[in-house]
């Protein structure tokens, strides 16, 4: 970045300039000069340094692919580098997306003559929460498979049908054991870890370079997607080893959240210094919305004599989802009084927070099927909406088989 | 985990542990956390010590954690190893698939009076019968009753011959072992001797391997301390579930467990210990009572791997759940 | 055991885990001055926590076995126990049958009714109940009686215990063995061994449950404790739901604890509420329904006083009904036949 100053009555004209810029050969090696520069120099450098299609062409050149996403993650072009937080309260669909991105990476972009639409790279999934179903994962694999092959042997068959020495009944036998080697070398791509505590999950991140050197060797691929399934997994486990004292400047020892998230957030750095990856990451909602989670509520007596305080932990929960009425609160660790209108609260620490640079927040539809309303005849709808960059549109979705619909 | 000086490694030296010390790394927690490389003071000359202790740190670390897992492995794993543990009753069985998976926990939450311990007794008369395994039944309010085991298991031995019956009756009552804890300090001391236990125990194998767990119920012990001023109660709730889910998955045990209901808004219920509890169990169950007198229904609210649409109604007769029998 | 669930102030606990020990076998060989040293916490800091954790040790029951798969209690054993314990009866025989022989120990019964259906009659009777001698049939035990509304009315409790003598001996008088012994039963015994607690608020309550430990050790003989009614003085007053249901909850679970330890029966005595749509249903609310083993709901019937058996893990759903005589609680029959007696007798 440039920064220059002309003030009008002095004589000092400052320049900083990035170790790139100094080194094209457009700019003056002569850094921090005194005194007023030149007309020539000034002009060079208010001068174009390339057009705008030579630009794209360069950064396009340079650039990481991007992944093709699943819905809800469709509306923004998601590459290596970025880290996307996907937050809602309990059967939201988060793992399920987390799974989707995971079959989406796995997949290879075209195998013997199919298009599967892949990005056909390793996925590493730190389970945090321990409830990770590889049924699940195998399920919309094999609908993802069975789709692709399904739709790839009709179209065959149409143009077959016009050709008269090909034999589709070959060709079908051929497509299963395809189909299997297929599925067995998806399934190969994709590691999984349970981790218990945040030091096994520390552990795991300092011990993981050799082995993912291994990996990518092995496999030949590199590594594109990690999934983080759910951060906020030991929230409360590392809140209660923190220290209510006031700490001293110099006191090394104190464990926190703080503490614990500064050394998973570089350890994550540098991680991505070596191997870009996109780091999808799914947290879950601590506080139900009000009174019984909130340790900052106790005296209930406003509520009135027969309201039992149980009940208002529903009432966020099922408030209308609009645009206007959206709004969160950021914040790190009590959270303070709280809004009815509120559906998201933060409660990861700031490092972990100006790591993410994407955030989409999920919600049960208003109407749709939960735990509250016994029916099974209406089918679960889920609304997402992006935070970071804040999108106004709302998307709505099911899951149907081994897929997230839009509707 | 041990401070460093305990790990005993050759590259770890008195000098380097206490240039360690003096920024406060004593433990191997505190080596986790800090940067090693960035620590001030250090000498150009000690790098390379310092890189060939952190390398056998990382090392130890490395061992003593499971590896990384391919999906395949794991498909195999699950498809050879991981059996499914019938309930004893045929309609919640297929609504879950086959039953309670091993290497899950389950929850069952209902209204009182729903049948909750009543599946928790049949699914351990099941399991114990069938299989000859271990059952461990920890039960919190005093509702473990043998005697209505003995009326489940007379209806499942029915069909054997009255030698055989006897006993494969008493084997199967000492399969299950009962343990009782009433508040959340023993019940996390239960949790975690059993743990320890279980490895050692499988080289016994008299009696069949553990293969499930049923805790009736954690919100009774738990419910007292959640909330209000006691900042520990969140902590020691989700200490008991990290424990129930380490007994899950690393020993390819199924875990049952009770949790209560409370009101939720305009009357409805809900489950009681709030919103992170949620985030414990794989597969939850709700149970309710029908209007009607003896029917209940139980519907799937969460699974790890199906769509919640189904739900099973039955009744409670002497062996246990059963289809919908009329009642006049 | 870890140092993060601990029963110590927040304060004490960050200092030991800054300190490294994140396991209790971390510390708790050390003395109190090497702790004090470690942890660079004060001597009595260290005291305490020491006693924290070796009251711990000592009060729970597994935290001293080794392997305790193999040293439980399995059902087996609990079997040959639940068939050989004897049963609480109340004198209505037609109940007794309904709730299989009668209240078992190391239960916890709640009973519910409208005012004026019997509980505090039936909680009587049982405190005289329970101190029929072993050789009648009886547990041959003292009961605890902890009174929050002032409904213990001594005369009728010596009532109750004159009839109870009076049918001893009518029932001994035909055996030769146990003539003497029912001779010897008198109502200064029997009142003497129902210890009566009356409390005013729902502090007092809750310290007298806390106390019931020291008692029950100091008087072994002691098997029965009514608490009758659990909900008066947590119903009114009470602005904050969320502290009376931890109360509430911890109290039944001390409970629990003191019936499993000591083989008593525990009866708990609630009223009922009205909800929002007229239905009659228990007071205290839905997470109190899940803390009792059993509960029974008393209600009138057709004139008659009935007892449904609502929740319980062996026994089925069924009812009962009773009546409330001079000589206490008794089957329906005998009581209409001891009304028509006096009906004809001039």
């Amino acid at each position: 970045m440039h920064i220059l100053y002309v003030r009008g009555g002095s004589k000092i004209l400052k320049r900083a300039l990035r170790e790139e810029d100094a080194q094209s050969p457009r700019y003056s090696t002569q850094g921090g000069r005194k005194g007023w520069v030149g007309m020539e120099e000034m002009q060079a450098w208010v001068c174009p340094d390339e057009t705008a299609r030579a630009m794209l062409g360069r950064v396009l050149g340079h650039r990481l692919p991007s992944l093709a996403p699943t819905p809800p993650l469709h509306r923004l072009s998601l590459r290596p580098g970025h880290v996307v937080e996907i937050v809602g309260p309990s059967g939201c669909a988060k793992s399920e997306i987390l799974i989707q991105a995971a079959v989406t990476c796995i997949l290879p972009r075209e195998w013997k003559g199919v298009t599967f639409g892949g990005s056909e790279g390793l996925v590493m999934m730190f389970d945090l929460d321990c409830r990770f179903d590889i049924l699940r994962l195998v399920h919309v694999l094999q609908c993802r498979i069975n789709e692709v092959t399904v739709r790839h042997a009709s179209q065959d068959k149409e143009e077959s049908s016009s050709l008269p020495t090909t034999q589709p009944s070959q060709l079908t036998v051929a497509t299963v054991e395809d189909t299997n080697e297929l599925f067995k070398a998806c399934l190969k791509r994709f590691y999984h870890k349970c981790c218990y505590n945040s030091f096994e999950f520390l552990a795991t991140l300092k011990t993981i370079r050799p082995q993912l050197q291994r990996m990518v060797e092995d496999h030949e691929k590199a590594l594109q997607l990690v999934l983080i399934d759910s951060i906020g997994a030991y929230y409360w486990l590392d809140r209660a080893c923190q220290s209510t004292l006031p700490v001293a400047s110099d006191s090394y020892r104190t464990l926190s959240l703080q503490v614990v998230f500064e050394a998973v957030v570089r350890e994550l750095r540098q991680i991505l210094q070596t191997h870009p990856f996109l780091l999808i990451a799914s947290k879950g909602t601590i506080f139900s919305s009000s009174t019984r989670d909130n340790p900052g509520n106790r005296d209930l007596a406003h509520f009135g004599q027969k309201e039992y305080p149980e009940r208002l932990c529903e009432v966020a929960l099922n408030q209308e989802f609009s645009n206007e009425q959206f709004r969160y609160r950021t914040t790190t660790e009590k959270p303070s009084k709280q809004t009815e209108k509120m559906s998201h609260r933060e409660y990861m620490p700031a490092v972990w927070q100006g790591f993410v640079t994407h955030r989409i927040v999920l919600q049960r539809a208003h109407g749709s099927a939960s735990e509250v309303t016994y029916a099974v005849d209406k089918t679960l709808i889920i609304k997402a909406q992006w935070e970071r960059p804040f999108l106004r549109q709302v998307d709505k979705f099911i899951i149907e088989e081994g897929f997230i619909k839009l509707i | 985990m041990p401070p460093l000086a305990a790990l005993a490694l050759p590259s770890l030296s008195p000098e380097l542990l206490s240039f360690f010390a003096t920024h406060g790394i004593v433990s191997v927690e505190d080596f986790l956390i800090r940067d090693i490389y960035q620590l001030p003071g250090l000498r150009a000359a000690d790098s390379d010590k310092l890189r060939k202790a952190v390398t056998e740190v990382l090392a130890f670390l490395e061992n003593g954690h499971a590896s990384w897992r391919n999906g395949w492995d794991l498909f195999n794993n699950l498809e050879h190893n991981i059996r499914f543990l019938p309930t004893g009753y045929d309609s919640l069985d297929s609504l879950l698939q086959g039953g309670l998976r091993e290497g899950t926990v389950t929850e069952l939450v209902g209204a009182s009076s729903c049948g909750k311990t009543q599946l928790c007794m049949q699914v351990s008369a099941h399991v114990a019968v069938r299989f000859g395994a271990m059952v461990a039944y920890i039960d919190t309010s005093n509702s473990f009753s043998s005697e209505r085991l003995e009326q489940m298991l007379n209806d499942l031995l029915n069909s054997q011959r009255e030698v055989e019956k006897t006993g494969a009756f008493m084997q199967a009552l000492k399969n299950i072992v009962c343990y009782r804890a009433f508040d959340v300090y023993s019940m996390l001391i239960l949790l975690q001797k059993l743990n320890t236990s279980i490895e050692n125990h499988s080289q016994k194998t008299h009696s069949g391997r553990l293969r499930l767990i049923v805790v009736d119920s954690v919100s009774s012990v738990i419910s007292p301390i959640l909330g209000g001023n006691i900042s520990q109660g969140h902590t020691l709730m989700m200490s008991i579930g990290q424990i129930l889910k380490k007994l899950a998955v690393d020993n390819s045990i199924a875990v049952l467990t009770t949790n209560h209901t409370v009101t939720g808004e305009s009357g409805n219920f809900k489950p009681a210990l709030g919103e992170s509890w949620k985030s414990v169990p794989h597969v939850r169950l709700l149970l309710r009572r029908e209007i009607a007198d003896g029917i209940y229904v139980a519907s799937l609210t969460k699974h790890s791997s199906q769509a919640c649409t189904k739900e099973a109604a039955f009744s409670i007769g002497r062996s246990g759940l059963q289809a919908n029998v009329n009642h006049e | 055991m870890d140092s993060l669930t601990l029963p110590l102030p927040s304060s004490l606990r960050s200092k030991l885990l800054e300190a490294g020990f994140a396991n209790t076998s971390a510390f708790q060989h050390l003395t109190p001055l090497q702790l004090a040293r470690d942890a660079n916490i004060s001597h009595q800091e260290a005291l305490a926590i020491l006693k924290t954790v070796s009251w711990m040790n000592c009060a729970d029951q597994y935290s001293k076995e080794e392997d305790i798969l193999s040293s439980a209690k399995t059902a087996w054993d609990l079997l040959c126990y639940e068939k050989s314990r004897k049963k609480l009866r109340t004198c209505c025989s037609e109940l007794d049958t309904v709730l299989g022989g009668g209240f078992k120990p190391k239960e916890l019964t709640e009973i519910c009714g409208v005012p004026g259906v019997g509980k505090t009659q039936l909680g009587m009777q049982l405190s005289i109940n329970v101190q029929i001698p072993s050789e009648f049939g009886g547990l041959g035990g003292q009961a605890v009686y902890i009174d929050t509304e002032g409904s213990f009315m001594v005369e009728r409790a010596l009532q109750m215990a004159e009839s109870m003598i009076d049918y001893l001996k009518y029932a001994t008088s035909s055996c030769e063995s146990t003539v003497g012994l029912g001779m010897s039963l008198n109502v200064d015994t029997f009142l003497s061994h129902i210890f009566y607690y009356r409390v005013y608020d729902c502090t007092e309550q809750l310290a007298v449950v806390n106390s019931l430990e020291e008692f029950l050790k100091e008087h072994r003989e002691v098997r029965l404790i009514v608490i009758d009614s659990v909900t008066f003085h947590f119903r009114q007053d009470f602005q904050d739901w969320a502290l009376r249901t931890r109360l509430l909850n911890g109290m039944a679970q001390k409970l629990m604890g003191l019936a499993q330890k000591h083989d008593v029966v525990v009866v708990l005595v609630n009223q009922v509420t009205t909800k929002t749509n007229g239905e009659i249903v228990p007071a205290l609310g839905e997470s109190w329904s899940h803390t009792c083993t059993n509960r029974l709901i008393l209600s009138w019937s057709n004139g008659c006083r009935q007892v449904h058996i609502f929740k319980s893990p062996s026994l089925p759903a069924a009812t009962a009904s009773f009546a409330v005589s001079a000589d206490g609680i008794r089957d329906v029959e005998s009581s209409k036949r001891i009304k028509l007696c006096t009906i004809s007798s001039p």
